[in-house]
């Protein structure tokens, strides 16, 4: 009994953990390997780990720290086993990508503000074409064929949206440093 | 870092995510993170706002519906309630339907394979609920890509982004994505069975077996007679086949102008407020559309700017031209490759450059057909003399019966127009004919002096384009302007599989006569052919021999096939 009270305890700690930092950890799969559905294999690995090396992890410390040093480890293991792939970032821009940035991540309670207030902004299409895609997650591809649209013309279009949202949170960033 | 830039690492970047990036793509990526450290520090952003984005509930209720931003507090609760539920979910051990069964002493195990298996079955087990919450959102669709359409020609191609080979009998799928077509020209038959060719510089895309998106470019459609609906969509408009055959070229900036060459089209496009407009276009109709401004504007119909049909083993691209008969003498496939001045003698039925000409005539016939083995499209050619009977015209036997007894002379080649020196040492000059000038290939002309005869090969033409058939053989014959002014007296003739069917005897300098003759898919051969008129008054030769072939400079001025896409 009280072993299963100290795993359930165990359980809801790495579940508030990681339900708090996985978009961190996520985010840096992803930036070092850009294909969504290798990222997300390399994240439940990942994830895996992290709850079998749990009780290594200790508590107080940096969990998504961790985490990354985790993701990073997988991350690696995949390079390797794919090192002939032309879709693979060379070393150098590997090695960049690798080293953690604190302050660039969209966690920061402003930015995730400014992302809403800039969704809010865009017109009624694109807003519809980022609810197709993140919240309905077709693929762009799919859109466009449901649209009726090129699929080449409907990536240009979702990279002007996503540039528009772009520019419109470090607009809205500014202002609110300047007023602070 | 240039907005332009940041637009195209964005394109670059969704489609990597996507899983939807070539090697080439991908290394351009890599080339902008090379490049600065900026660059690295917007592709973070990027990424980091796509992640955002596709975990956060930013975007998950309608623009109108989005009043205040989800609260973190809110999606604890959801998920504490989730979570609050989960061992039920997860009692597939039988025993405990309330607990989590674990074995805790896992943690301490040596590790060991066949242990370690089992506790990752355990764990697997356990962290399911995790997953769950957590992965639900990860777990991609795979797409299962459909033929819809074949590669059936192409014509000296490049293309910039395939990611196999693409040679004849190539199957495309809607899951390739934007093709870019740099050179040449490709055909393809779409499973709807919509033949469309696509002219370089291009970017196209297959939709459907029976839809198809256009970037930039130039595109014709002909559908199976009857067939409706095959669609081309361009930036800001669409084109729906109400029936046969049309063109559409985009430029790059998206403009887009529809030419429809036979049947009907629909076309429609949404301006900036979504409204839409549409006409329908019917033949010889064209319109240019705006799309930003909603509205068409009437173009001057030009169907020939389209590539209707290509053949690749004859190098032949055809944009609704009728076929030029003089380019094909020089050598060429019809429609403007042949070399200007070059012919054909009639004794070996060999190729020569006018220009090159040692020696004018007159030289004696050889008194027989000459086969063409160098074109397809020329049986062979021959110098008419009808004083020992019926003269032969065509490789299978076919003969002129009533061909006029000549002086089996003649002075020169068959040539597909060019320049003449007479005398030779003196400058070659345009031929001129009706005061138009034929040396080139913009008016073209065979210059055939008089007793001389050339066969076409209409079924071999045929064969090369299967879709398209000869209706008509068209052209104007007269004696050139310039020649030596004498004594010209010629006669002009038409044959098809030796029937006559235009002549004109005894034609002197400064007259022009219209040729236009039906012709059907059973015949065969065309035959052009001069002879000498007879005269008696002519230049002499020494020992007193008249030659009647003196200044018959005999022109088929314009001698073209007119050819039709076959229903």
């Amino acid at each position: 009994m009280a072993n299963n009270q100290y795993e359930k305890l165990k359980y809801k700690e790495f579940l508030r953990l990681i339900l708090e930092h996985k978009s961190r950890i996520y985010g840096y799969i992803l930036r070092l390997i850009p294909n969504r559905a290798v990222a997300d294999d390399l994240m439940q690995e990942t994830t895996l780990v992290m709850w079998e090396k749990f009780h290594q992890f200790e508590k107080g410390t940096n969990f998504p720290a961790w985490g990354i040093q985790i993701a990073r480890f997988k991350v690696l293991q995949y390079r390797a086993a794919t090192k002939n792939s032309p879709i693979r970032f060379n070393q150098d821009v590997f090695n960049s990508l690798a080293s953690p940035i604190e302050s660039d991540h969209y966690q920061e309670n402003q930015k995730v503000q400014a992302l809403e207030n800039c969704l809010r902004k865009l017109s009624k299409r694109d807003h519809k074409l980022i609810q197709l895609r993140y919240a309905e997650k077709q693929k762009i591809k799919n859109i466009a064929i449901n649209l009726g649209w090129s699929s080449g013309m409907t990536y240009k279009l979702m990279a002007k949206i996503h540039y528009i949202l772009k520019e419109c949170i470090e607009k809205r960033l500014s202002i609110s440093r300047a007023v602070e | 870092m240039s907005a332009a830039d940041k637009l195209r690492m964005n394109e670059l970047i969704l489609k990597s995510l996507e899983e939807d990036i070539s090697g080439k793509e991908f290394a351009e990526l890599n080339r902008y993170l090379e490049a600065n450290p900026e660059n690295q520090a917007y592709y973070r952003q990027m990424i980091n706002m796509y992640v955002e984005l596709y975990e956060g509930n930013e975007v998950t209720t309608p623009i109108e519906d989005v009043v205040d931003p989800v609260l973190e507090e809110q999606l604890w609760q959801s998920l504490a309630e989730y979570e609050k539920n989960a061992p039920v979910m997860i009692v597939e051990a039988k025993d405990t339907p309330e607990t989590i069964k674990i074995d805790k002493s896992f943690l301490q195990r040596p590790r060991r394979q066949i242990e370690r298996k089992s506790l990752y079955a355990v764990i697997v087990s356990l962290a399911a609920l995790v997953f769950l919450l957590v992965y639900i959102k990860f777990v991609p669709v795979r797409e299962i890509p459909e033929p819809i359409a074949t590669l059936t020609d192409c014509i000296d191609v490049r293309w910039a982004n395939t990611a196999g080979p693409m040679e004849k009998g190539t199957r495309m799928s809607s899951s390739q994505g934007s093709l870019i077509l740099t050179k040449g020209v490709a055909e393809f038959l779409c499973d709807d069975q919509t033949k469309i060719i696509l002219e370089a510089p291009a970017e196209f895309e297959f939709l459907r077996a029976n839809q198809v998106a256009l970037n930039y470019g130039r595109l014709y459609a002909v559908s199976q007679k009857d067939s409706v609906g095959f669609t081309v969509d361009t930036p800001g408009s669409r084109i729906v086949d109400l029936g046969t055959e049309f063109g559409v070229k985009v430029d790059v900036t998206g403009i887009t102008e529809v030419h429809m060459i036979k049947g009907k089209a629909s076309l429609t496009i949404s301006d900036r407020n979504n409204v839409k407009n549409d006409v329908i276009l019917t033949e010889n109709q064209a319109r240019r559309v705006h799309a930003k401004e909603g509205i068409f504007k009437t173009l001057t119909f030009r169907g020939k700017e389209f590539v209707r049909e290509i053949n690749s083993d004859k190098s032949l691209i055809w944009r609704g031209d009728p076929m030029n008969l003089a380019d094909i003498v020089g050598g060429g496939n019809g429609f403007g490759t042949g070399v200007i001045g070059s012919a054909i003698d009639p004794r070996t039925a060999r190729r020569f450059l006018l220009s090159r000409v040692e020696e004018w005539g007159p030289y004696e016939g050889p008194m027989e057909y000459m086969p063409v083995t160098w074109h397809d499209f020329i049986d062979g050619v021959f110098v008419p003399d009808g004083q020992n009977g019926p003269v032969t015209i065509s490789t299978d036997g076919r003969q002129f019966a009533s061909c006029p007894d000549t002086c089996n002379m003649f002075w020169s080649g068959i040539s597909n127009g060019g320049q003449l020196p007479e005398p030779l040492d003196a400058p070659p000059e345009d031929i001129l004919f009706s005061n138009v000038s034929y040396g080139s290939a913009g008016q073209s002309g065979i210059f055939m002096h008089s007793n001389l005869g050339i066969t076409f090969d209409l079924d071999a033409i045929r064969k090369a384009c299967p879709n398209v058939t000869i209706t008509e053989f068209r052209a104007h014959c007269g004696i050139c302007d310039n020649g030596p002014g004498r004594f010209p007296f010629a006669d002009f003739w038409v044959l098809i599989d030796g029937r006559v069917c235009f002549s004109r005897k005894g034609v002197g300098a400064g007259s022009d006569h219209e040729i236009a003759l039906p012709v059907s898919d059973k015949d065969r051969f065309l035959t052009l052919a001069t002879t000498d008129g007879g005269e008696e008054v002519c230049l002499r030769l020494e020992g007193n021999i008249p030659v009647p072939i003196d200044s018959d400079w005999c022109l088929f001025a314009e001698p073209y096939l007119m050819l039709e896409l076959k229903q």
